[in-house]
């Protein structure tokens, strides 16, 4: 069921995923920000706003204001943004008590788990997004694994000292009980600013087909594969904050509801060290926070299944 | 025996004067026709194996359907330009090279610990295989000898697959070729019926009035029978076919043909009325099997037991066919998870590539393929259906027709003829059972049922 | 006539089927290899004769462990399929 409507305001908006937004200027119309306010509310959808840095007319924040939201923002409308996006040149220029994503590539992270460690002590969640997965292949994995212990150090410090820092990659495996994932095209679905729907901004981006549009009709055709139940891989895997990207799932292997090899291995990586730290903090706290993560033989749940 | 069993997998022990202490003997192996032969002339004890796509129903796909598949799609042209056939995109441009065939021969057999299963069918295909004879009999003596070199252990399990329209059968290159290989063939010949039956459809490619292909290839249907006396042959139903399945199954069992299988097509051709007309054809079939005592030694796959079940959610989730278990090579040298979904197979959608000689196999683009099951595929009404079981599809058929491009959507044009069909295998079994109690040939008839197998595609 | 006297085990009979396979391969391979090819021709050869014997060692070894009946013009089959060993006679 859709809970949720992401609304593009402009190209230029800027990415919290994957993707890569564009860079020329082309806001939505004034007409199809209104639609998309009036059919939020008309199915009950709370609303996501994705901001340019760029400024929008006055006009667009009256038709923004006009219903209870969340805006996902650059840097520089961070005093409004609920969210905000940070690129790793502006990881110092973090705001204190901040919901954050960090936008970081691949090799950034394995180099400089430092860097991105800094965001930790100010900010109260980080969101890492690797912008280039791609370049993730199974020799990197101890790598990955290296960088995210690092950075697993300091979750640890920060808790010691009293600062239960949330960070998606570590401690949401943590506190989870079940999937908690992106549910794209499931639970929530973006408009563009062509007025078109789409799964997320990343299909739009990728050129891809639509589904529907705020003149028409939101059709989402199969949009039971969206779903958990509907995908063989995820749904008997217990990686429970994967993103589980349904974007790099059709990149990957041309259908949304299968994962690919990577996606799989680096959540499992995760979801690893996040069972280590886990451990630590339950000796640091008593307890440990969410149910006990039990040792996998595997990092790719799909191997499992052809057993 | 109601329909025989597999008789190609027999071997003898050797020629027995005492079996205590013989060891001299000749080792013997059957030859079908019940002929003995000493071991270093015999030439055909595995001969009979039809195509693997062709016995679903009947239990005797070779390796029990486990064998990796490899098709090598030599041809995109065809002397038959066949109404029904879903190769969209056949031509006469895009042949096969050796360089290609040869690169995909080298990429699989130096990757034994990637490609495990214990045997394999190297399959080939077309439009019609035969017409690429020679690049066939070059490509067959290259894996033969380079699996024996590389000690790998599919030579010790293997054979050659084809499924021929039959017109250039008895040409000196293909039975020059059939003789090399005898040992490690399989053949199905495709021949729709009777003359009016067959002509409907598998005609002549060409312009100019149309021309039906029966006369040519049933000339050839006793040298293959006397080469395969196991053959099988299949036969597609489309809409315009229903009312001459009786008589073209009961013509092919005349001239020879023993098993017979038949499949309706996948694609949405049915019209109102035609799953009664269909079951209608096979019920009069069913009288004239059961009455005339064909059972005893002649199959039709549209009578199974098993099928017209339920079948359980969790134990019966298994994808149908084996797409994404094979792996298909065309001209250009990509690979495909199946022939299905190669583009001139394809109406509306794009090919599904997993790979290519150079680099390989995309081992992302398997997955779906790999993880596919029965339920995740199937609508409500499918997962709810009380006669399931026995319900074909076509993966291909599936994407090509689902509403994105995903092989995730079952597609259920045949609803209606499959319960067509349900409905007359419920008749043929409970008539058949009650004669063959009223005989007293029930037991009998138990013991030597076949055995079904898991279904490939 | 056809008479079931037998049968071995999984294992024996993927042994069997194994080393028919691997004859039958073997003698299909001898048609197209030449002496030309030393390396593989050799070997090929060596390889006829030894699975030649395994294949006959086999029928010897399950006879002697099972000690089926026969007959003077008899011989043996296999089912492969279901492992069963049949006397078969002349009618």
């Amino acid at each position: 069921m859709l809970k949720y409507l992401t609304v593009l305001l402009d190209d230029t908006s800027v990415s919290f995923c994957h993707y890569s937004e564009r860079n020329r200027i082309n806001p939505i119309t004034l007409d199809y920000l209104r639609k998309a306010v009036r059919f939020a509310m008309l199915e009950n959808l709370n609303v996501q706003f994705v901001w340019p840095a760029h400024q929008l007319p006055e006009e667009y924040k009256d038709v923004i204001a006009s219903i209870d939201h969340t805006n996902i923002a650059p840097l520089s409308l961070t005093e409004d943004a609920d969210i905000t996006v940070l690129s790793m040149t502006e990881f110092h220029q973090c705001p204190d008590n901040a919901n954050v994503v960090a936008r970081i590539t691949l090799q950034e992270l394995i180099e400089g788990a430092d860097i991105l460690a800094s965001l930790f002590s100010k900010a109260n969640r980080v969101n890492i997004v690797i912008t280039n997965p791609d370049d993730f292949h199974d020799n990197d994995i101890e790598a990955y694994r290296s960088a995210l212990t690092k950075l697993s150090e300091t979750i640890y410090n920060e808790w010691a000292s009293g600062h239960d820092i949330q960070v998606n990659l570590l401690t949401d495996r943590m506190l989870l009980t079940e999937m908690n994932n992106c549910n794209a095209g499931h639970e929530s679905i973006t408009l563009a600013p062509d007025g078109r729907f789409y799964a997320c901004p990343a299909f739009y981006y990728g050129n891809d087909k639509c589904l529907g549009s705020i003149d028409e009709e939101l059709d989402i055709k199969n949009q039971q594969l969206f779903s958990l139940d509907y995908s063989p891989i995820c749904r008997k895997c217990d990686a429970w904050h994967c993103r589980r990207c349904v974007w790099l799932n059709k990149k990957y292997t041309f259908e949304v509801n299968t994962p690919g090899h990577e996606q799989c291995v680096m959540s499992h990586i995760e979801r690893q060290v996040a069972r280590e730290l886990s451990l630590r903090i339950k000796n640091l706290h008593g307890f440990t926070p969410g149910e006990e993560i039990k040792e996998l033989d595997y990092l790719d749940p799909f191997d499992i299944l052809q057993k | 025996m109601a329909v025989r069993m597999a008789v190609l997998d027999l071997v003898a022990g050797h020629a027995h004067m005492d079996a205590k202490t013989a060891v001299q003997g000749h080792v013997m192996v059957l030859v079908r026709g019940g002929v003995w032969v000493p071991a270093k002339e015999v030439v055909q004890v595995v001969a009979v194996d039809i195509a693997t796509n062709l016995t679903k129903q009947t239990g005797r796909s070779w390796q029990h359907g486990l064998a990796k598949n490899v098709t090598f799609i030599v041809t995109k042209d065809c002397q038959l330009a066949c109404k029904y056939c879903y190769l969209v995109g056949k031509n006469d441009k895009e042949r096969l090279t050796w360089e290609v065939a040869k690169s995909a021969i080298d990429y699989i057999l130096s990757r034994e610990s990637i490609f495990t299963e214990s045997s394999v069918i190297w399959d080939f295909i077309g439009g019609e295989p035969f017409l690429e004879i020679e690049l066939i009999d070059r490509i067959c003596d290259y894996i033969k000898t380079e699996m024996y070199r590389l000690n790998h252990h599919w030579f010790n399990s293997y054979r050659f697959s084809f499924s021929t329209n039959g017109i250039n059968y008895d040409s000196p290159k293909v039975q020059e070729f059939i003789s090399k290989n005898r040992q490690h063939l399989s053949i199905g010949i495709t021949i729709d019926g009777t003359k009016r039956k067959h002509d409907l459809n598998r005609i002549w490619k060409g312009d100019g009035p149309e021309r039906g292909s029966y006369n040519d290839v049933v000339r050839n249907i006793p040298l293959w029978l006397q080469q395969f006396p196991d053959g099988g042959t299949k036969v597609t139903i489309s809409s315009a076919d229903i009312a001459y399945i009786k008589e073209s199954v009961l013509h092919l069992y005349e001239l020879g043909i023993k098993e017979v299988n038949i499949n309706v097509v996948f694609e949405d051709v049915w019209k109102e009325g035609d799953d009664a007309l269909f079951e209608q054809q096979l019920l009069e079939l069913a009288d004239e099997i059961i009455d005339k005592d064909y059972y005893y030694g002649h199959a039709c796959s549209f009578f199974a037991e098993y099928i017209g079940k339920p079948l359980d959610s969790v134990k019966d989730n298994g994808n149908w066919c084996g797409a994404g278990r094979m792996l298909a090579v065309d001209a250009a040298g990509n690979f495909y998870p199946c022939t299905r979904f190669a583009a001139y197979s394809l109406r509306d959608k794009k090919p599904i590539i997993i790979g290519n000689v150079r680099d390989g196999i995309d081992f992302n683009k398997l997955r779906p393929f790999l993880t596919l099951d029965r339920i995740t595929q199937s609508p409500q009404k499918c997962r709810e259906c009380e006669v399931a079981s026995g319900c074909a599809w076509c993966q291909g058929e599936n994407y090509d027709a689902a509403d994105t491009d995903t092989i995730f959507q079952r597609s259920t044009a045949i609803c209606k003829m499959h319960k067509a069909r349900v409905r007359a295998n419920n008749y043929y079994w409970n008539k058949l059972f009650r004669k063959l109690e009223m005989e007293g040939k029930r037991d009998e008839f138990e013991s030597n049922r076949p055995k079904h197998n898991s279904p490939i595609c | 006539m056809r008479k079931e006297v037998g049968r071995v085990t999984t294992e024996e009979r993927d042994e069997i089927q194994t080393l028919f396979e691997r004859k039958n391969g073997l003698n299909e391979l001898a048609k197209i290899l030449t002496p030309d090819n030393n390396e593989l021709y050799e070997k090929l050869v060596m390889d006829l004769g030894e699975t030649e014997t395994k294949f006959q060692n086999w029928w010897n070894s399950m006879a002697s462990k099972y000690n089926w009946e026969s007959t003077p013009e008899g011989h043996w089959e296999i089912d492969f399929n279901d492992c069963v060993i049949y006397l078969v006679t002349p009618v």
